[in-house]
């Protein structure tokens, strides 16, 4: 009897723990189930509706405010509406160089990059410009090359060949050729905010609705491997064109915001751009990102990309001159940028869209 | 005796079963086990996003990916007008600033003629046959109209494009609008010819390209029926151009009606028509009546010049999707059996070149035959291009089309992009393709569906 009841009491315990371990298996199991779908529409929401919109608002915001300046400035020309007219631009390349970490859809199918972003400047041709009696409107502009129109141009007259430029240098003709590139800027950001909207163009639409009737993106799985292509793809850029072309030339004229010296900070928000897209944060507000779907399955590879992305920041950031000077005076930096671009490139190209491939299945 | 029977058996059987062994087995390996997403072969990469057509072949050795690199730079590089210190010699008559501005993500082009950053052009002649058995340039602009132009000179012409709208119905009773372009050339700056001959081109995706220079001449004859022997009415021939690198007729491979023999003398041509950057191929400038004056030609270096050609040469081609989907595998039977692989072949092989292992004797789906088939006359040019009569083109490849959407946003398609999606393409074939064209419209509904299923997943 007792030795029964020992072995009864022990097969009971037995079945408990059995019980207890497949129904915490079971239950760890399900939650994957049933949420990863839906945490996965939800990086998909939360890079529109809290990295993509709001920057591209922003990005209008900001180009309008520097065309309120130029405004200003053309009515009183000050050294100090001047000086304001830089700081908003820096303020708008800011803006941009941080939405040029997911260069998909209307920005890249619309050409929105090249209209508003291409350099180095063809000074031959501005100078020609200004020299003529070509009229210096709107309209004008518009129908322009695209290296006489963008930021470049802008930041062209507003600092001057050397940097120095004064509101007493401004020509007339100058001063009209600034409010119309501010004004060409201006409604390129706008309809670049438009084309997500769905007020406008609804790219919003395309993304969300992958694998569930976009036409462009026939899974979520799709989508994401865009958005991954996109973010590994600034990277890269930046590793190894706008860093390694003026570095392995040691040549400090095609670097791509020579006039203000704004160079490094491009670089860096480029990447601070393409951080805000893995993590799905964007101005304080904590949305859903990659991050989260690659936590489910594969926190080291998580842990790999975050520290990736901060010592990328950070070597960008131990760059301490300009780069047009720093390609000469501080090339072991840039090297070491250079290298932490490139693992975080490897690994955003290589193990992210592997982990993406064989996890997201829909 | 018992013992030397059986040993004469073994070595009888033996002899039999080794000779049997040895007449199989160069053909033991079935068409079903090559894997059917690799489009390019060796020289196929798995991305289906924008960027799908931008990918280096594999296994390029770290010196032949700087220099793929560089091409790559250059290829997206805007050009400024001469003289400046960096990418100097654009114009001063041009279609474009740069490659990327026409080949939109290493792709196509949209129908834009007139917008500012348009990747469309004209090309132009007169009747008649050049030395060299080319079409004849029109005084003053030469073989193509460039309509855009540096300050302070003036564009060759302005073009625009409008459409009217074409009912096609099916035996079925369903419609489909067709969309039938006519261009316009206003404000020309020499007067225009009474007899000029204009065919309008949007830019061709640029993938793929070493592959399909390395198919064999021999190969792309075999499939040429010119007199149409076979009595299916697809006569198909080669075309044979002019080659100023090589200063020999060679058989026509590139462009939309194959009058480009080389990938040098194409990226050439693009760089001084397209771009007006002369270069040691096109050293002179592209307009005779507008030189910029300036004794700076060839404005390119040939190293860029020859970094741009090693890129196209080595982008690589997008793999097929959903090749196990039931309808892409009725859509592909389809597609045989109403006759369009008939021009649009599947498979060709690649000649060997020990200098690119990815590109050589590969067995590659460009789905065409890289001949000239009369296309009809709603298609028709009507602007002869050496031996391409003006209702002659070449046989598109297919490969990648299913991802125009995702290089170009909206995707259009044929050589002047008139058609808004492949069931419209497929519309606009006339000629030695109406038999299959019509075959098309006999299917039903779900039918076409199926082959268009297969298309996207090229």
């Amino acid at each position: 009897m007792g030795s029964l009841s020992i072995r009864f009491v022990s097969l009971m315990i037995g079945f408990a723990v059995c019980a207890f371990t497949l129904s915490g298996c079971k239950k760890d199991e399900e939650n994957h189930i049933i949420n990863q779908p839906a945490l996965e529409q939800q990086v998909l929401d939360d890079f529109v509706h809290v990295v993509a919109i709001p920057q591209y608002a922003a990005l209008h915001a900001h180009a309008d405010s520097l065309q309120q300046t130029v405004n200003a400035f053309m009515q009183s020309p000050s050294d100090l509406l001047l000086q304001e007219a830089r700081n908003r631009w820096r303020l708008l390349r800011q803006t941009w160089e941080q939405c040029e970490g997911f260069l998909l859809g209307p920005v890249e199918d619309d050409e929105y990059d090249p209209r508003m972003d291409t350099w180095p400047v063809d000074y031959v041709q501005m100078d020609s410009l200004l020299a003529s009696n070509v009229p210096l409107t709107l309209q004008t502009v518009q129908q322009l090359d695209l290296a006489l129109r963008g930021f470049h141009p802008v930041e062209y007259l507003l600092w001057g060949k050397d940097g120095n430029k004064t509101a007493a240098d401004f020509t007339d003709r100058q001063k009209q050729y600034l409010a119309a590139l501010v004004a060409d800027l201006e409604q390129n950001t706008a309809q670049l905010y438009q084309s997500w909207i769905s007020e406008g163009g609804n790219f919003a639409a395309t993304v969300i609705q992958a694998g569930q009737g976009s036409t462009r993106y026939l899974s979520r799985l799709e989508a994401f491997q865009a958005i991954t292509g996109a973010v590994a793809g600034i990277c890269d850029e930046v590793g190894n064109g706008k860093i390694a072309e003026p570095f392995t030339r040691r040549d400090s004229l095609i670097t791509e915001s020579p006039f203000s010296h704004n160079s490094m900070q491009d670089f860096k928000n480029n990447i601070i751009g393409a951080q805000q897209v893995y993590l799905g944060d964007y101005a304080g507000t904590d949305g859903k990102g990659l991050t989260d779907l690659v936590t489910l399955h594969n926190v080291a590879l998580d842990n790999q990309i975050r520290q990736q992305f901060t010592r990328a920041i950070q070597s960008l950031q131990q760059v301490t001159l300009p780069f047009e000077q720093a390609i000469y005076l501080q090339r072991t930096q840039l090297s070491r940028a250079m290298e932490a671009l490139a693992d975080l490139e490897n690994t955003l190209s290589g193990d992210l869209q592997n982990y993406l491939q064989q996890y997201v299945k829909d | 005796m018992k013992i030397g029977k059986t040993y004469w058996a073994t070595v009888v059987v033996a002899l039999i079963a080794s000779v049997g062994v040895l007449c199989t087995k160069p053909a033991s390996f079935p068409e079903a086990d090559y894997d059917p997403r690799l489009t390019g072969g060796m020289a196929t990469v798995f991305d289906l996003s924008s960027q799908s057509f931008s990918h280096p072949i594999p296994g390029l050795s770290a010196w032949d990916s700087h220099v793929h690199e560089k091409g790559d730079q250059i290829f997206e590089q805007s050009f400024v007008a001469a003289p400046a210190p960096l990418f100097s010699g654009l114009g001063p008559l041009f279609n474009n600033v740069s490659c990327i501005s026409c080949h939109h993500n290493d792709g196509k082009g949209t129908p834009s003629f007139g917008e500012i950053n348009s990747s469309m052009l004209m090309r132009v002649s007169i009747p008649g046959k050049d030395a060299h058995g080319g079409p004849v340039p029109v005084p003053g602009l030469g073989l193509q109209i460039q309509d855009r132009s540096i300050l302070g000179f003036q564009p060759e012409a302005s073009i625009s494009v409008s459409y009217q709208d074409s009912l096609v119905r099916y035996p079925d009773g369903s419609t489909v609008l067709l969309h039938v372009p006519r261009y316009a050339i206003t404000q020309p700056y020499v007067a225009l010819p009474a007899d000029l001959l204009c065919s309008p081109r949007m830019a061709p995706p640029v993938f793929g390209m070493g592959l399909l220079e390395r198919v064999p001449a021999e190969e792309i004859l075999a499939h040429a029926d010119p007199d149409d022997v076979d009595h299916d009415d697809i006569k198909g021939h080669p075309n044979y151009v002019y080659d100023p690198v090589s200063g020999a007729q060679v058989i026509g491979r590139f462009g939309l009606k194959a009058n480009v023999g080389h990938l040098l003398t194409q990226v050439a041509s693009a760089f001084q028509q397209d771009m007006g950057i002369t270069n040691s191929v096109f050293p002179q400038e592209n307009s005779t009546l507008q030189g910029d004056g300036l004794h700076d030609d060839p404005e390119l270096p040939d190293s860029l010049l020859n970094a741009v050609k090693f890129y196209v040469e080595t982008l690589a081609v997008p793999a097929r999707r959903n090749v196990t989907d039931a309808q892409v595998k009725a859509g592909e039977q389809y597609f045989q059996q109403i006759g369009c692989a008939k021009c649009h072949l599947p498979t060709l092989y690649t000649a060997v070149d020990v200098r690119f292992p990815a590109l050589s004797n590969q067995r590659i789906h460009p789905y065409t035959d890289l001949l000239l088939h009369d296309m009809g006359p709603a298609l028709a040019d009507d602007r002869p291009d050496y031996q391409a009569s003006g209702q002659e083109w070449r046989t598109a490849p297919l490969w990648g089309i299913g991802l125009f959407p995702k290089t170009n946003g909206t995707p259009y398609y044929l050589h002047d992009g008139r058609a808004r999606s492949l069931e419209e393409a497929i519309l606009w074939h006339g000629g030695e393709a109406a038999t299959s064209k019509n075959r098309f419209m006999q299917l039903s509904s779900a039918q076409r569906q199926a082959v268009i299923s297969f298309l996207q997943s090229l």
